[in-house]
């Protein structure tokens, strides 16, 4: 069981989350966020494996990961 | 009083800032101002100060600020050309309000120009350092002993005002040998450390340290910068009441005025000596703080008893003359007298000039 | 749940100003990382260059000061032999460190001052929005050149670590890259590695880092793993040049 929490104030929405997940758990939410951001949210948490390579490459320090 | 030692004016000036407290030099050699950088280059090795020799007058002067923002007193030196260099950084300082002090030895002529004495930095340093407009506490000394006068007290005022401070040597007075009053050595308190423009000590609270004054009551840059700098404005003008110096000489019963500052002014004062010999009523008013300019004693020249003012200026075009011409009453006649490119104002030529003024008497 | 990777606790709550996927806030996001992991957050002074980080004091926990374009390495120069206790990270763009700052950036480095330079490179001068950096690639297009870099009128882009690594006092000299989590991490062992020479031994290091610009570089952040190995790797090859 291991989750990434992207927290919405910080996303931008780059999408750098999305190229490094090996399952592919991440997408740009439908919502925005108050600049206006498509944040990203991730999908299916109960594959996560807590690898942290979201939160590594995240540039705005946005993703906390659980495991 | 102590007893006076002969020292030459640069070397006296760099041994009163130590003991003024600086603990911090950068500099770059240029002549006439290479005897600072070479004094200090040893004596502050004897104090456990700080000597940089920069790789440019740019670098040499951006290095005050981080010794400032450190708490150190800096200083740095230079001449014509690196004053030029140094502009930027006397920008940064006067708008992030940062003490420094810093000394030109000026040198004749623009651009390479020349060696020897001139008073040709005036305008650039008294009415902007730098872009942007800011001002800083500029003074004129005339003498070695004045000199070492005011870079004694000039960090004391550079920190009361949180303010960068020029004085504008020359190459004469720089290389003048003259009896001066060493002073003792002050000594610092540790609470400058924890000032608010001071990233002190091993650790801190966090400080952010910015060369221009974002942070006001305003939420655009813009409105505070004019919020900002009006406050500095407001300083500038109350300097005007408590930090103007000037000399008067001669002027109880003067009919005829030289007005100069620096090494025009010394030099008037021989011709000065002479008239009065000859039975000419001359006297002198000599600005010793240039910025702020001493406009009171200049307006209260009376048309009624004045009859002709003179001003000695070593710059063409003249510089320093257009401030005093602005603060003069208009019904007292006014000439100029000047020299430039390090040819130094002639004690005869200035006999002459008021001579002409008075009629040929 | 345990928490595996969290916020850095040097950062402040406030989001950076930077544009998405770029560097700048994982080079922040790294420092302030290993500020906590050597228990400096208190003493870090982060010096900040002209260029989009000139605004960064609210990002994060760090007592700041500002230098004029180019001139950091010499106001920290003056900073640190001053105050030699504090810790100084040089943050620097490549227009600032490698035009018109050079002769501050050589001479620092040539005087061996304990401070630890990073310099992004970009290839591009971001603040003013995208004009030709001294790092700008060959035939690369920038608002300052329309039809891309040309060798005849610009001359080669510059590699300032080489530069910085032919002087003698830098004990640490390394380019690195923020393009994958790999190179994030090798990255951010390089910056504490400089940080600690310059705390244990008061050693001069430069750390440069690839740094994408998406916006001004006019691709999607998704292209910038792409684009940096194809484009800007090869000219600025990766690894330890000293120390």
């Amino acid at each position: 069981m291991a989750k990434a929490v992207i927290d919405e104030k910080f996303c931008k929405g780059c999408g750098l989350c999305f190229t490094v997940c090996g399952k592919k758990l991440l997408k740009a939410g439908d919502k925005a966020n108050a600049k206006g951001y498509y944040f990203a949210v991730q999908t299916e948490d109960d594959k996560c494996t807590a690898c942290s390579l979201c939160a590594i490459i995240c540039p705005d320090a946005a993703i906390t990961v659980y495991k | 009083m102590a007893k006076k030692e002969m020292w030459k004016g640069n070397e006296a000036m760099s041994e009163v800032a130590l003991r003024a407290g600086c603990r911090f030099f950068s500099g770059y050699p240029i002549t006439p101002q290479t005897p600072i950088t070479e004094y200090l280059a040893w004596r502050l090795a004897e104090v456990d100060g700080v000597f940089i020799q920069a790789e440019s007058e740019l670098a040499a002067a951006t290095m005050l600020l981080g010794a400032s923002i450190a708490g150190a007193r800096a200083l740095t030196a230079t001449a014509g050309p690196g004053l030029s260099l140094m502009t930027e950084s006397l920008s940064c300082l006067a708008s992030g309000r940062l003490p420094a002090v810093i000394v030109d030895v000026q040198r004749g002529g623009a651009a390479t120009g020349n060696l020897q004495g001139a008073q040709s930095d005036y305008n650039m340093v008294t009415k902007t350092l730098g872009h942007g407009g800011l001002k800083g506490l500029v003074y004129g000394p005339s003498t070695v002993e004045e000199l070492c006068d005011i870079i004694y007290d000039a960090w004391d005022k550079a920190e009361k005002y949180r303010t960068p401070v020029f004085i504008l040597s020359d190459a004469s007075l720089g290389q003048m040998m003259e009896p001066v009053d060493i002073k003792p050595f002050k000594q610092l308190d540790e609470s400058r450390f924890d000032l608010p423009y001071v990233i002190g000590r091993e650790e801190s609270e966090k400080k952010v340290i910015q060369d221009t004054p974002y942070a006001g009551p305003y939420s655009t840059m813009s409105e505070n910068l004019d919020y900002n700098y009006r406050k500095y404005n407001e300083m500038y003008e109350q300097w005007k009441e408590d930090e103007v110096l000037y000399e008067e000489y001669m002027m109880d019963d003067a009919e005829y005025v030289i007005i100069g500052w620096g090494m025009a002014a010394r030099i008037s004062k021989s011709a000065i000596r002479n008239l009065r010999k000859k039975g000419i009523k001359v006297g002198m008013i000599r600005p010793i703080s240039l910025f702020p300019f001493p406009e009171k004693p200049l307006n209260a020249l009376d048309a009624k008893k004045i009859k002709g003012i003179l001003v000695v200026e070593m710059a063409i075009p003249a510089l320093f003359y257009h401030d005093v011409k602005a603060q003069v009453d208009k019904n007292i006649p006014i000439k100029a007298n000047l020299h430039c490119g390090g040819y130094l104002s002639q004690v005869d030529e200035i006999e002459e000039d008021i001579l002409k003024m008075a009629g040929g008497k | 749940m345990d928490v595996v990777y969290k916020r850095s606790g040097a950062l402040s709550d406030v989001s950076t100003t930077y544009c998405p996927g770029c560097s700048h806030g994982t080079a922040f996001k790294l420092i302030a990382e290993i500020s906590e992991e050597l228990d400096i957050v208190n003493k870090l002074v982060f010096a900040t260059p002209i260029g989009c980080t000139t605004f960064s004091a609210p990002f994060h926990k760090f007592s700041t000061f500002m230098s004029a374009h180019g001139r950091a390495p010499a106001n920290a120069t003056g900073f640190k032999r001053c105050n030699p206790k504090r810790p100084v990270i040089v943050y620097q763009g490549d227009g600032d460190c490698a035009a018109i700052g050079t002769g501050e950036s050589i001479h620092a480095a040539a005087r061996g001052e304990a401070f630890t330079v990073v310099m992004a490179n970009n290839q591009v001068y971001g603040m003013t929005g995208g004009q030709m950096a001294p790092t700008t690639l060959t035939g690369q297009k920038t608002t300052t050149t329309p039809n891309g870099r040309s060798v005849e009128a610009c001359g080669y882009p510059i590699r300032m670590a080489e530069q910085i690594a032919q002087l003698e006092a830098p004990r640490f000299v390394t380019r690195q890259s923020l393009h994958t989590p790999k190179n994030i991490l090798q990255a951010k062992a390089a910056i504490k590695k400089a940080l600690e020479l310059q705390i244990n031994e008061e050693a001069y290091s430069f750390v440069e880092l690839l740094c994408a610009c998406p916006t001004n570089w006019a691709i999607e952040p998704s292209g910038i793993k792409e684009y940096m190995e194809k484009n800007v790797i090869p000219y600025f090859p990766l690894g330890d040049l000293k120390g």
